[in-house]
């Protein structure tokens, strides 16, 4: 017998692989600064709630940058992955979602949100990204992030 | 000329001397990594100068005073769950999470009527015919997410409709 393909065949039975935390850093963000509504607020929460079945096979097979539009992004010793969101319900075009994947933990870290008006991505922003994600890191080992 | 000397400098001829030691001290007891991290952002802030890009030039003064926000307060975080749930707790949290509500069920009914008029039962069929990874389909379905535009626009294609039927309706 065949063994069934995990992703699909059993799509109805397969629970959610990871759950979804946003720093405290891009929660304020989210507060202040990202978003203008409550409508783009919980679409985009909506949008992430997608990632609780990351596509472990997907990013194995290296076909990022399709329907869910990441791309995995290696700055200063850290892998994380960027999300590209646009759609209606946001006031501007292209807002970009950094995310780090913690496999040990099945936790997939929202670190940060930016609204991006070229295609390059900035190593201000890279920059700024890996140094979140080396904090988590250090906040984790010391007991203060749980 | 280094940035400290840089900065020195500017303070000093604005006449800011305690300001500017203030700076030097807390940039010396910064780690070597974020010294670093402050060069990358300062050429950036130069650059969004010149350019005289106003958001990214307060981008990048966040970015700054991020760095030297020592220790940060990146303790405990909730989850997605209660975020969402904060966020609905208000009234015109509501009012937006009721017009969300609205806006994916009429996706989802435009959506399982297509799926079966084009026979495409699986998950891996509707995949497969419009282009998009099984798992996405999975996730839309699965979380009940209506997705962006862009996957809508796929999904069109792929049940030889308009976009706007699932927005519509």
């Amino acid at each position: 017998m065949t063994k069934p393909d995990k992703q699909t065949d059993a799509a109805g039975k397969i629970e959610p692989l990871f759950r979804i935390r946003p720093t405290r850093q891009a929660q304020r963000e989210s507060r202040k600064d990202l978003f203008q509504s409550e409508d783009e607020k919980l679409w985009v929460i909506a949008q992430l709630k997608l990632l609780r079945h990351w596509p472990l096979d997907v990013r194995r097979q290296e076909r990022l940058g399709s329907d869910l539009d990441f791309s995995k992004v290696t700055h200063r010793n850290e892998t994380f992955f960027e999300l590209r969101l646009d759609d209606e319900h946001l006031h501007q075009k292209n807002l970009r979602v950094f995310f780090w994947v913690h496999d040990k933990n099945r936790t997939i870290w929202i670190i940060h949100g930016y609204w991006k008006k070229t295609n390059r991505l900035d190593d201000a922003v890279k920059t700024r990204v890996a140094r979140r994600i080396k904090n988590l890191k250090g906040g984790m080992q010391d007991g203060s992030i749980t | 000329m280094s940035i400290i000397e840089k900065i020195t400098e500017m303070k000093q001829h604005q006449g800011k001397r305690d300001d500017a030691l203030n700076t030097i001290t807390a940039i010396a007891q910064m780690d070597p990594h974020a010294r670093e991290d402050l060069i990358i952002y300062l050429e950036a802030f130069n650059k969004a100068q010149a350019a005289g890009d106003e958001d990214e030039q307060n981008y990048l003064v966040k970015a700054i005073i991020e760095l030297f926000d020592i220790g940060g307060d990146d303790g405990e975080s909730s989850d997605l769950d209660k975020w969402e749930q904060e966020i609905k707790s208000s009234s015109k949290g509501r009012g937006a999470y009721k017009k969300l509500q609205d806006e994916t069920n009429r996706f989802f009914k435009v959506y399982q009527r297509q799926k079966a008029r084009c026979g495409l039962m699986t998950i891996r069929s509707v995949a497969e015919a419009a282009h998009l990874s099984p798992t996405t389909i999975q996730a839309i379905e699965k979380q009940r997410v209506k997705p962006q535009f862009k996957t809508i626009q796929a999904l069109s294609k792929a049940f030889g409709i308009e976009p706007e039927l699932f927005i519509q309706e």
